[in-house]
């Protein structure tokens, strides 16, 4: 039998979350396309504590805006978006980078591997059909590594671990609302889910280069995020695994 | 000459000891994290009242010279009180993550209420249950 895309996203609640911390050049740019290439999500934009407009800007241009009074980090804001979902019962929701690097237009690509193949979450890879920004080598390095290495912990195959773009069911939600890596989170986030026999897959996204503002990682810093992320994960797989019960959805 | 340097280190520590007990008293410091420095300074206390025991305790573990004994004891006792408190942040840092997003999102939900109740003529119902 045959549905159309539309058809389903009409039955089903989907939440855009958009973290963004000082993004006042390219949030209203997010907000439009998202509005444009999936009507069918709200658009929650969460601001981390910007000091600039980010949030009057997103709350004008129609998203529904949380502020948060301080800078939690790309985590806890996000993590402040799976809340949102699971107190307003949304289906899905889907992270998308507040500075315009990820495409819109792909999310009905994510929607229809997730519905396909019945995963808990699906990860937009830009490496898997090499196309658009395609990262700077030490970068590309870097995120090799951690593949390999969550490949090989989860024995799912990650091509692009440090994604941010990605589309999470319900039980994922449930899970990523009551606990979540601080900073840093998207490695890490990859095992937690394994570690509750949640799974996860990756689809090919095209991605541009960041449209605006400044990237978040300076050289010193991405040994840190190296460092950091390889311990928390290791660490995380010493954990026991237990499946993940969606007891505590209210 | 001997006798004076341990008076002076008792002293040192029975003030420290009043300290402990004054910040405890006037609800500066929590009971949890009190307790630990009550027990470092009790400790300082009798070894500098019968020093002594830091010889005899040398000697059974074969340590020449006794001080460093003392200053091994003393790194351990500091590690541990740091370690207390990295995880004592950790902690704090971690309830304040889930405080900022809370706070966030209630705070929304009385905009959103807000909002509901400033439209005019929307539903003339008298209920003002709940």
């Amino acid at each position: 039998m045959f549905h159309h895309r539309q058809h389903h996203h009409k039955h089903d609640k989907i939440l855009a979350i958009v973290p963004a911390y000082n993004e006042e050049e390219g949030i209203e740019q997010v907000i439009a396309s998202l509005q444009t290439y999936a009507p069918y999500a709200d658009i929650l934009v969460i601001n981390d504590g910007s000091t600039d407009n980010t949030g009057l800007l997103a709350e004008n241009a129609g998203a529904t805006v949380l502020h948060l009074c301080s800078n939690l980090g790309i985590g806890g804001a996000v993590q402040t978006g799976y809340r949102y979902a699971v107190e307003n019962g949304y289906d899905y929701a889907v992270q998308i980078d507040g500075d315009g690097q990820h495409n819109p237009a792909d999310l009905d690509k994510l929607l229809c591997c997730m519905r396909e193949n019945g995963a808990d979450m699906v990860v937009g890879s830009r490496f898997i059909e090499k196309e658009g920004f395609q990262s700077t080598f030490a970068r590309k390095l870097g995120i090799d590594l951690l593949g390999s290495l969550v490949t090989r912990l989860t024995g799912k195959r990650m091509t692009d671990p440090t994604s941010g773009y990605r589309l999470c069911n319900r039980r994922a939600i449930a899970l990523f609302a009551q606990q979540y890596p601080a900073d840093y989170p998207e490695v890490e986030a990859l095992v937690l889910l394994d570690n509750y026999q949640l799974t996860f897959q990756e689809t090919p996204v095209v991605m541009k280069e960041r449209q605006g503002g400044v990237s978040s990682i300076s050289p010193l810093q991405s040994i840190y995020y190296m460092c950091k992320v390889i311990l928390a994960i290791l660490m995380m797989k010493t954990r026991k695994k237990k499946a993940w019960e969606m007891s505590h959805e209210t | 000459m001997k006798l004076n340097i341990y008076l002076f280190s008792f002293l040192i520590s029975l003030s420290f000891a009043a300290t402990i007990l004054y910040l405890i008293r006037n609800q500066k410091l929590k009971e949890q994290y009190a307790l630990l420095w009550l027990t470092l300074s009790a400790m300082m206390m009798i070894l500098t009242l019968f020093p002594s025991i830091l010889d005899d305790l040398a000697r059974l573990i074969r340590i020449d010279y006794a001080p460093s004994l003392l200053y091994l004891l003393s790194v351990v006792g500091i590690l541990f009180i740091l370690l207390h408190l990295t995880m004592a942040v950790s902690s704090l840092a971690q309830r304040n993550v889930e405080l900022i997003q809370t706070l966030a999102l209630h705070e929304h939900k009385i905009q959103a209420l807000m909002k509901r109740n400033e439209e005019p003529d929307k539903e003339v119902e008298p209920k003002d249950s709940r």
